[in-house]
């Protein structure tokens, strides 16, 4: 067994250098165990890591999936730019099934939906709100808000929209630009490229529910032809008027 | 205690001693009758193996987390007011994924949170399931001329079939009490007042909608919605 090699033998013994030995280096570097991580460590950041991704993933996909969404199961029952009556008894009995079946629609309300698509041609829509709880609503294809209106109580609130895919697509001239007088209060502009315009009538019992679907059946929503961007296709109501 | 501690001290600088450099005597060698390769393969194979498995769980842990959450809804999403749940965003357009993810994957036509509360219950003020072999009693406040509705589901969003033809009742359609609060009993047997069925639906759903006046609500009031939502008491289960 050899001798330590201590500084002071090494000042008496000049053939062999000293062992460098560095006592005061090695206390004040870091310390191994936090300079490097250990396996468990690692090893649960990355379970950590790509469990919070597959969160993440996971839910943005199911945002973006829409087979189930009411817009793709009514458009796919119901003939677009056109207000149909819908209501789950009635979805039932038409025939679709339990496809078109739109879970927790109650008949706390009558329900009128008009399907469109303004990627061709702008859609305009024209209804009145009679009374109280009377709402219109244009939902697009994910599900989100693009206009909604709930009637003044007394005060019939007229609906008149022109639904667009988009603000920066050219709709048109306006009746002004061609020369045309403005027939009045020109019509909100909504901006929605595929969805559900929704017409809701509080259910306010059995005596009243002919006289609401008789003003349901007032409401419109339709196409507007290329050539007339800036005004809207004329509809009955306005032949009606002008009569 | 010292002399041990030098005996170890000289035996790990015995061997440096001689290069001049101070090294950590080398651990015991563990006898195996694995050659070193087979050894180091199986090993890898251990770790590779662990760390697929770890990654398959961490993979269906984040899934189903974020399935579970568009179901049913965490505290970034949904507000709960007793037995009553109501996704805060919903149909609003900055809404988060799982809202979005909510109302599409439910598929159903919901008022936005913009314009009206909606508000689901699947419990009563006892956190007991609502189911239809129970009778309810559901009070609630006067809503100071607000349009509210409470109908009743099954467990799958889809009415209860009844001879009534009894689904829901709405601010018009309910008899009130004389200071404007009202009284809504859910059971299989029929009642006098409001009474809604629910015989045979198994568990069900109770939802109330509060929608706000055309002029809307600010924020505040809109966040003070929960103070209308009526209470769900059982009166007993058959």
């Amino acid at each position: 067994m050899s001798e330590i090699a201590t500084p002071s033998n090494a000042t008496t013994d000049v053939a062999t250098p000293p062992p460098e030995v560095r006592p005061y280096q090695e206390r004040t570097t870091t310390p191994r165990k936090f300079r490097e991580p250990s396996g468990w460590l690692r090893f649960i950041s990355l379970f950590v890591i790509t469990a919070a991704i597959a969160h993440l993933l996971t839910a943005f996909y199911l945002a973006g999936q829409d087979q189930q969404s009411s817009y793709t199961k009514l458009a796919a029952a119901l003939e677009p730019l056109t207000f149909h009556k819908i209501d789950n008894t009635s979805l039932r009995g038409s025939g679709h099934g339990d496809t078109t079946r739109l879970p927790f629609l109650g008949v706390d309300a009558l329900n009128i939906v008009c399907v469109f698509s303004s990627e061709q041609s702008p859609v305009w829509v024209q209804a009145e709100l009679p009374d109280r709880a009377w709402t219109a609503g244009v939902y697009r294809d994910d599900g989100t808000t693009a206009y909604f209106a709930t009637a003044i109580a007394g005060r019939p609130t007229s609906i008149d929209l022109k639904i667009v895919p988009d603000v920066e697509r050219f709709q048109g001239l306006t009746p002004q630009a061609r020369g045309h007088a403005s027939s009045g209060t020109p019509p909100i502009n909504v901006v929605a490229p595929k969805g559900l315009i929704v017409i809701r009538a509080p259910d306010q019992g059995a005596s009243y529910r002919q006289n609401h679907e008789a003003q349901l059946a007032k409401a419109e929503c339709g196409a507007q032809p290329s050539d007339e961007a800036g005004d809207r296709a004329p509809s009955p109501r306005d032949a009606s008027t002008a009569e | 205690m010292a002399d041990a501690s030098f005996d170890t001290a000289q035996a790990a600088l015995t061997g440096a001693a001689d290069n001049g450099v101070i090294a950590a005597a080398p651990a015991p060698a563990r006898p195996s009758i694995l050659p070193d390769p087979v050894r180091r393969l199986i090993g890898r194979i251990g770790r590779l193996t662990l760390t697929a498995i770890a990654l398959a769980a961490a993979i269906s842990l984040g899934s189903l987390s974020a399935q579970r959450f568009v179901a049913n809804g965490f505290y970034l999403t949904t507000d709960s007011f007793g037995p009553w749940e109501q996704w805060h965003d919903e149909g609003r357009s900055d809404a988060d994924p799982y809202t979005r993810a909510h109302s599409l994957g439910r598929g159903t036509i919901r008022l936005s949170a913009d314009v009206a509360g909606v508000y689901e219950a699947r419990v009563d003020a006892e956190g007991a399931r609502l189911h239809s072999s129970c009778d309810y009693s559901i009070e609630g406040p006067n809503v100071d001329g607000l349009w509210w509705s409470l109908s009743v589901f099954d467990s799958n969003g889809a009415l209860i079939d009844n001879e009534a033809d009894r689904h829901a009742f709405t601010s018009d359609t309910a008899a009130l009490n004389p200071n404007g609060s009202f009284t809504i009993t859910l059971g299989r047997d029929a009642r006098h007042g409001n009474w809604l069925p629910t015989g045979g639906a198994g568990r069900i759903v109770v939802v109330f909608t509060l929608l706000d006046p055309a002029t809307g609500l600010s924020p505040e009031a809109r966040a003070s919605r929960h103070l209308y939502l009526p209470t769900i008491r059982s009166e007993g289960c058959s």
